[in-house]
This record gives structure tokens, C-alpha cells and sequence, in this order.
């Protein structure tokens, strides 16, 4: 009995597994797909390096140069993964080394409601927030890539803790008594064990956390300032997200731009899938 | 009485305002071997970690009483103490050896690299000759680079043992150190505690009565958070009605 309900169960997981590799599949092929026929009306390295975009033509050639978008993309997501990872992780040490149960209890109640809310909020917030400080700084309008990573930041930051913690908590609970109990002070046991011990999870919740940055739409798209230029720190910029979240309702369908913005798409799935291998293998070299 | 190293007075400890140490007045002396027996629950774990005050890891835990230190000649409340201090000075190896992440070799250079300033030749020396001390060289010599987890568990208690020897302690306890161990690993832990008790003080928590008698200088009886009995000979000569409940006599 147990072994026939043990065989349903397998067969299940591996219908489940082949199910959701399908949709991914079928998710890049449609992409690809609606993508291809772009490539009628520009070659792909216009698309991926040209830096004019120009949809429509008003008598103009049509131009769909994607490279500031790349480069704003990464821009953003990248300073939201450093800011992230820094932050985390001296938030993670601080929860689980300097905290006790009951506050520790508290802060992930906190956690859970910052990742409950939704990102047109967090998008308000760095509107009302950091944008009117920005704009005090010299940067016009308030609105700039930096504003737009630490939003995404603030976006990412409880996923980032929540991951990292309870790697802290398995190795505390595993090496910090046994270290201790040598004399040893906790700082140095967690700079020399826990924290070298972490870098596959660090790595991990990274890779996570950039999937989620890369992919962020709404609250980026509130705060970047959404400007086809190159993307300078305190200027502003635009993300793939933003730009087919902002085009995608206007373009007309099976029109040049519609099969840009998808395009557009395949480019910031690949750029995820590539941005996660790095970090991967820098993770891997570090250990 | 010039000997006494650790000095217990009026020690009570509670998990949850239930009382596990229960008013122990105790002194242990230097190069002894003081075994600490009863049935489980009575409070030998809680007192072996209540003197190196590695009980604090614990939540919701109260103690009261002295427990002092001798130090030149003078008595020093362990709470006067830092924690690190201490730990140093009273070193503890439990049941369940817990080896670092690292190679065998930087399992004992891990204490040496926090305390120590030699250079990398002296530290080697220490580590071979510590090796040695718990005859562990021998079985690892060729394989120093390898990972410490990969070690057999009376392997990895030699090495934790070593581990706590190169922090130089003037006190070791040992909770159950053989109580998974084979007969060969039992062998070479017992004569080796033989051996430091000319250099240390040491205190050991076991369930082995033959190991007991074997080591002891003096046996410590204890039921219900207090010592019950104590001396040299009470395994042969139990008074109390507990100890002889506890030997099946």
C-alpha cells in the first residue's frame, strides 16, 4: 500500500516538474515567437546596441535601439543587489546574533508586512520620501536611477533577511556555542565561520533577489524618471520593465513596436539568466 | 586545601523557575579527576556548563550562588569574569563533538589563530604535538588538508579535545566525552584524561561507572539538583539510599 501510494505521489512530482518546465518553455518560445518578427525591420545588433528608440515613425525611419534600456536595467538592479546585500547582511547578523527570540519574533512580523505591500507603494513612497530630498541635491525633478535602486532596495531588502536569517540561525545554532566555548568572541567567529559558511545561501537569495529586481515594473517605473538617455547615477533612465509596461497598451498589435517590446522581453529574461549565472560564479569562487 | 581550583557555594540553577542545581556547595581540586555521576535529569549537564557559564546559551535560565575561580592565589567570582576570559580558562567538551567547517589542520589552528601570535612553524609544532597528546597523529598525519566532517565521531572527539587543549585551560570538562564511542576511542580518551590531570584540572560527566571508577580521584553523586554523596569510594561503598537505587544494589 505504502509503495503503490509512494509511486502516485512520485508520479505526480514528476508531472508537476515536467508541467512547469513546459511553461517555461512555452513562456520563452511565445516570447520568441512575437519577438522574431522585429528582426524584419532592424538587424539584432541595432536592436541590442542601437541607442535611438523611435516606435512610431511620423514620417521618420523607425528606430527600436535598445541599449540605453539594457544599461538602465542593469544600472538599477545592480545598485539595488549591492545596496541589498549589504544591507541584509548586517541586518540578518544584527536579527540573529544581537537580538532575542522575542524581538527577533517581532522584526519577521515587520518583514512579512513590508513584503506584503504592494510596489505602487513603495513607488509613492519614493515619490513623498527621497524624491523631494533628491531634488534639494541639484537632481531635476527628484527622479533618478539612484532613487530607483534604493526603492527597489527597500523592495527586496525582507526577502534578502528572511533568506539570510535562517542560514544565521541553522550555523548559530550549529558553531557559535562549540566556538564560544573555546573563548572565542562572536564577531570573529562570525566573520571567520558564519559568514564564509553563507556564501551559497548569500549567493542564492542574491540571485532571488535580482530576479525580483530585474523583473520590478511599477515602483521602478514611478522613480526612474523614464527618459530614453543613458542612464547616469543622479540622472535619469529607463528599465526594460518600465518601457513595456509603459508602451505595451499603446502599440498597435503585430505592428514593428509590438514585436519590439517583446523582443525587449527575451532580452530581460536573458539579461536575468546571465546577471544570476555571474553572481553564481563569483559565489562559487569565493567560497 | 591549598589546592582547591574551583570553589561552588550555595549554586542554584532553574530552567523556567524549575530547579535543576539545587543549593550545591563543592570545591574541585587541581590535578583531580572528578567524575560526576546519576541519573539523567539530575542536574550534571547544568552543572558542568553552569561553571564555564556556557549556560547562558540557554533561554530563560536563573542562577544564583558563587562559583569561584582561583587565580594567584586569590578566589575570583566567575561572573567577574568576561565570558571569553573564562571559556579560555575553563574549557568544555560536550557529548556531541562539533568539528568547524574547515580541514583538521585549521580546526587546530583555529584557537592558535585567535590567541596565539607564532608564526606559522610554531603553530604547526603545537598542532602536531597536541595531535600526538590525544594519539590522533598517527590516523591523520597524511590527511591534515582534509575536511574535518569526513573524520569518525571517536576520531572527531579526539580533535575537539585537542581543539580545547591548544586554548591551554586550567580547568576541562567533559560532558559524557565516551558515551559514543568505541571501546579502542574509550581506551585512548581515558588515558589521555590520566595524562592531563597532572597539568589540569579536570571534570567529567559520565553514565560509565566502570569509566567512573577507572578515572576518578573523586566521584560526585547527584539526584535531584544536589550532591548527594561524594568521596573516593562510594561506588563501593554507597550510603545513601538513592546512590544504591542508582548502582542496583
Amino acid at each position: 500500500m505504502t509503495d503503490i501510494k509512494e509511486k502516485i505521489f512520485k508520479n505526480i512530482i514528476q508531472v508537476l516538474m515536467v508541467l512547469t518546465l513546459s511553461i517555461l518553455v512555452f513562456l520563452f518560445y511565445f516570447l520568441i515567437r512575437e519577438a522574431m518578427p522585429l528582426f524584419d525591420y532592424c538587424k539584432i545588433s541595432d536592436f541590442l546596441f542601437g541607442t535611438e528608440w523611435m516606435p512610431v515613425s511620423f514620417g521618420n525611419e523607425l528606430k527600436f535601439g535598445i541599449w540605453y534600456f539594457i544599461l538602465g536595467t542593469t544600472y538599477v538592479s545592480f545598485i539595488a543587489i549591492i545596496f541589498g546585500l549589504i544591507f541584509s547582511t548586517g541586518i540578518a547578523l544584527f536579527i540573529t546574533f544581537s537580538l532575542n527570540e522575542k524581538l527577533q519574533k517581532y522584526i519577521f512580523a515587520i518583514l512579512d508586512l513590508i513584503s506584503a505591500i504592494p510596489s505602487v507603494v513603495f513607488g509613492f513612497f519614493g515619490l513623498q520620501v527621497f524624491s523631494p530630498i533628491f531634488f534639494k541635491m541639484g537632481v531635476k525633478t527628484g527622479n533618478c536611477v539612484l532613487l530607483a535602486g534604493i526603492v527597489l532596495t527597500i523592495m527586496i531588502l525582507p526577502f534578502m533577511i528572511n533568506s539570510l536569517c535562517m542560514t544565521f540561525f541553522k550555523l548559530k545554532k550549529k558553531y557559535l556555542i562549540a566556538a564560544s566555548n573555546l573563548g572565542i568572541d562572536k564577531w570573529y567567529i562570525i566573520a571567520s565561520i558564519i559568514i564564509p559558511e553563507s556564501i551559497k545561501s548569500i549567493v542564492l537569495s542574491t540571485i532571488l533577489a535580482n530576479c525580483r529586481a530585474m523583473g520590478e515594473t511599477m515602483a521602478v517605473m514611478m522613480v526612474v524618471g523614464n527618459a530614453k538617455v543613458f542612464p547616469h547615477l543622479l540622472g535619469k533612465g529607463e528599465t526594460i520593465a518600465s518601457l513595456i509596461a509603459l508602451e505595451m497598451g499603446t502599440a498597435i498589435k503585430n505592428s514593428p513596436h509590438y514585436h519590439a517590446l517583446y523582443a525587449a522581453g527575451v532580452v530581460l529574461l536573458i539579461l536575468t539568466f546571465v546577471i544570476n549565472q555571474v553572481v553564481r560564479i563569483i559565489g562559487r569562487d569565493s567560497e | 586545601m591549598n589546592n582547591v581550583n574551583v570553589k561552588i557555594e550555595n549554586l542554584s540553577v532553574s530552567y523556567d523557575d524549575k530547579k535543576v542545581i539545587d543549593n550545591i556547595n563543592y570545591s574541585f581540586y587541581r590535578n583531580e579527576i572528578t567524575c560526576i555521576i546519576g541519573a539523567s535529569g539530575c542536574g550534571k549537564t547544568t552543572l558542568l556548563k553552569t561553571i564555564n557559564r556556557s549556560i547562558e546559551y540557554d533561554e530563560n535560565v536563573k542562577t544564583s550562588g558563587n562559583i569561584l575561580l582561583e587565580e594567584n592565589g586569590h578566589f575570583k567570582n566567575i561572573y567577574d569574569i568576561s565570558e571569553e576570559v573564562l571559556r579560555k580558562r575553563v574549557g568544555i567538551v560536550s557529548q556531541n563533538p562539533v568539528v568547524f567547517p574547515f580541514s583538521i589542520y585549521k580546526n587546530l589552528l583555529y584557537p592558535l589563530d585567535y590567541y596565539t601570535k607564532l608564526n606559522k612553524e610554531e603553530k604547526k609544532e603545537k598542532v602536531i604535538s597536541v595531535l600526538k597528546k590525544v594519539e590522533l597523529y598517527d590516523e591523520v598525519k597524511d590527511n591534515l588538508d582534509k575536511y574535518a566532517d569526513n573524520l569518525s565521531g571517536g576520531q572527531k572527539q579526539r580533535l575537539c579535545i585537542a581543539r580545547t587543549l591548544l586554548t591551554e585551560p586550567e580547568v576541562l570538562l567533559l560532558d559524557e566525552p565516551c558515551s559514543a564511542l568505541d571501546i579502542k576511542n574509550q581506551d585512548v580518551i581515558e588515558k589521555l584524561l590520566l595524562q592531563l590531570k597532572n597539568e589540569i584540572t579536570i571534570i567529567i560527566v559520565t553514565h560509565n561507572i566502570k569509566e567512573a571508577e577507572k578515572l576518578k580521584d573523586k566521584i560526585i553523586f547527584m539526584d535531584a539538583g544536589k550532591i548527594i554523596e561524594d568521596g573516593v569510594d562510594i561506588i563501593k561503598n554507597p550510603k545513601s539510599v538513592a546512590l544504591k537505587d542508582f548502582l542496583n544494589y
